[in-house]
């Protein structure tokens, strides 16, 4: 679905390059992520990729079209939803979805439904500048599916959601994917890259230092060991176990036989984990 | 389609954020004055309303419209859909030109101002509505704040506006007729004053000429900071 090759990019008259080389594909039908730090590139790259920015060196390949020879067709199958939701504020929910939908010639969604679908639907005829941050979120996600996109590009889909609506956003953007479309999700979330992402490409300095599934990279770069709290008398004493040939281990039989346990964690790394330790920098 | 969409929705958007109101004062504001004035001075002070209703006005209200909507970061959102740029720039034109035009006209009819040179005047009125909008959206489209719109708007607000002198009959040069705005007072004045039919011609293409290459400027210029910003 998208293919980019030794992708460079300077903003304006700056000598230096913001994006730096990035080599990566996404396949058709896959949640990619692109994680890392504020300023590393990410949303310059997703600019790139949906036609804002121009003048980058490189090959870009959308859905089989070179980006130098774009055109207002190329619009029709994607959607976008910004990080800083774009909506009119004087106008309601249901009055910026139906003014959006009139651009696309392909079927449209019911903008009713959708805002339904987001737990919105008790607010559309509410002025958008009465929204919260959250409702604005929920609202910008909605416009980019108006046209029934093929490609979905979110960034930051989920900032400002609460938990309740931060697990909608996660199931309906994998109902997305489901549907069988292709979705970009810039973030610098871990937790929505590793529960939404097929995989993730890490960005730094402009550049892909990583790119595989949060699964991999998490078995991977990850430690085999498990920590067991248990109780001694009246104290609590923690160990850390290796997970090789658990069921032999003498420690670990004698704590499980002789001692009351209270719990046992695999320690996993996380995904912020295996970024620090592979790039050396903090995700924030 | 997407065209009609888009100029709907920039009337709503004035309409939304009071620049119809705005207009509508302003508009009986100038009957009241027109109304108020000995008969030997209606024409005269309507020529010079006009020029600042359609001329001003519309200079600085479309730069506040479109800095409002850069506000909402609306254009970001317009152009990652089908929408393509000359529909855009349109819009803003066709709904600008409908309320600079209607407020011209309640003018017109609230001075009960009529004559024979009606064609020259209507032409001269649309014409420099669609130029003044242009520069209005020239120095719009790299502005970053409403001030900063304003500041660069007055100063070449007062330098495009110099003819006025000589339309007051205080200073006159053959430069004057480099200005769009010789040939606006002269269409606007019509009414007024017996000019011949080769200065009308003149201004009929001068603001023709005017008009495409501020529609070139325009579009470059919204392309490369609005549309494609980097």
């Amino acid at each position: 679905m998208i293919q980019v090759n030794d992708l460079h990019f300077a903003y304006g008259s700056n000598s230096h390059d913001t994006l730096k080389g990035l080599n990566f594909q996404v396949d058709t039908g896959e949640i990619f992520g692109f994680l890392g730090p504020s300023g590393a590139g990410k949303s310059t790259t997703q600019k790139i990729l949906i036609g804002i920015l121009k003048n980058y060196r490189g090959a870009v390949q959308v859905n089989g079209l070179d980006l130098h020879h774009l055109n207002s067709e190329f619009y029709e199958s994607i959607g976008v939803a910004f990080e800083t939701p774009n909506l009119y504020s004087k106008f309601t929910a249901l009055e910026n979805l139906e003014f959006f939908a009139q651009f696309y010639t392909n079927e449209t969604r019911n903008p009713l439904e959708l805002l339904a679908a987001v737990g919105l639907e008790d607010a559309s005829e509410t002025r958008v500048s009465d929204f919260s941050k959250g409702m604005k979120v929920r609202l910008n996600f909605c416009r980019s599916l108006l046209n029934n996109p093929k490609l979905l590009f979110l960034d930051e889909p989920t900032a400002g959601l609460d938990p309740v609506n931060l697990r909608k956003m996660e199931a309906l953007i994998l109902a997305e994917k489901a549907r069988g479309n292709t979705i970009c999700i810039t973030t610098h979330d871990m937790h929505v890259a590793d529960t939404l992402c097929d995989r993730v490409a890490f960005i730094v300095d402009g550049e892909v230092s990583l790119i595989d599934s949060p699964r991999d990279l998490k078995l991977q770069h990850g430690e085999r060991f498990l920590e067991i709290e248990y109780r001694v008398g009246d104290s609590v004493q923690t160990k850390s176990i290796s997970m090789e040939k658990l069921g032999t281990n003498d420690t670990f039989q004698n704590i499980l036989n002789n001692h009351y346990v209270e719990t046992i964690h695999s320690r996993e790394a996380s995904l912020e984990d295996v970024f620090v330790k592979t790039t050396g920098r903090l995700l924030q | 389609m997407r065209l009609l969409a888009a100029v709907a929705q920039d009337i709503r958007f004035q309409f939304r954020h009071g620049f119809y109101y705005a207009y509508l004062v302003l508009t009986v504001l100038y009957i009241i004055t027109l109304r108020l004035l000995p008969e030997s001075l209606v024409h005269p002070a309507l020529t010079l309303i006009l020029f600042t209703d359609i001329c001003a006005l519309g200079f600085f209200f479309i730069g506040a419209i479109v800095l409002l909507e850069r506000g909402q970061n609306l254009p970001q959102s317009l152009f990652v859909t089908p929408l393509r740029l000359h529909e855009y720039l349109l819009a803003k034109i066709f709904s600008f030109l409908f309320l600079s035009i209607a407020s011209a006209f309640l003018i017109m009819l609230g001075a009960f101002v009529g004559g024979q040179d009606l064609i020259w005047f209507i032409f001269g009125a649309i014409m420099s509505t669609l130029i003044y909008t242009l520069f209005g959206l020239v120095f719009a489209a790299r502005a970053r704040h409403v001030n900063d719109y304003f500041v660069k708007a007055l100063g070449i607000g007062l330098l495009i506006s110099l003819p006025i002198f000589a339309y007051l009959r205080l200073f006159d040069t053959p430069l004057f007729y480099v200005f769009p705005t010789r040939a606006t007072l002269i269409l606007l004045d019509v009414l007024n004053v017996d000019y011949s039919i080769s200065e009308k011609l003149f201004s009929v293409v001068s603001l023709v000429i005017w008009f495409f290459i501020l529609s070139g400027i325009t579009y470059q210029r919204f392309d490369k900071h609005v549309r494609h910003p980097a």
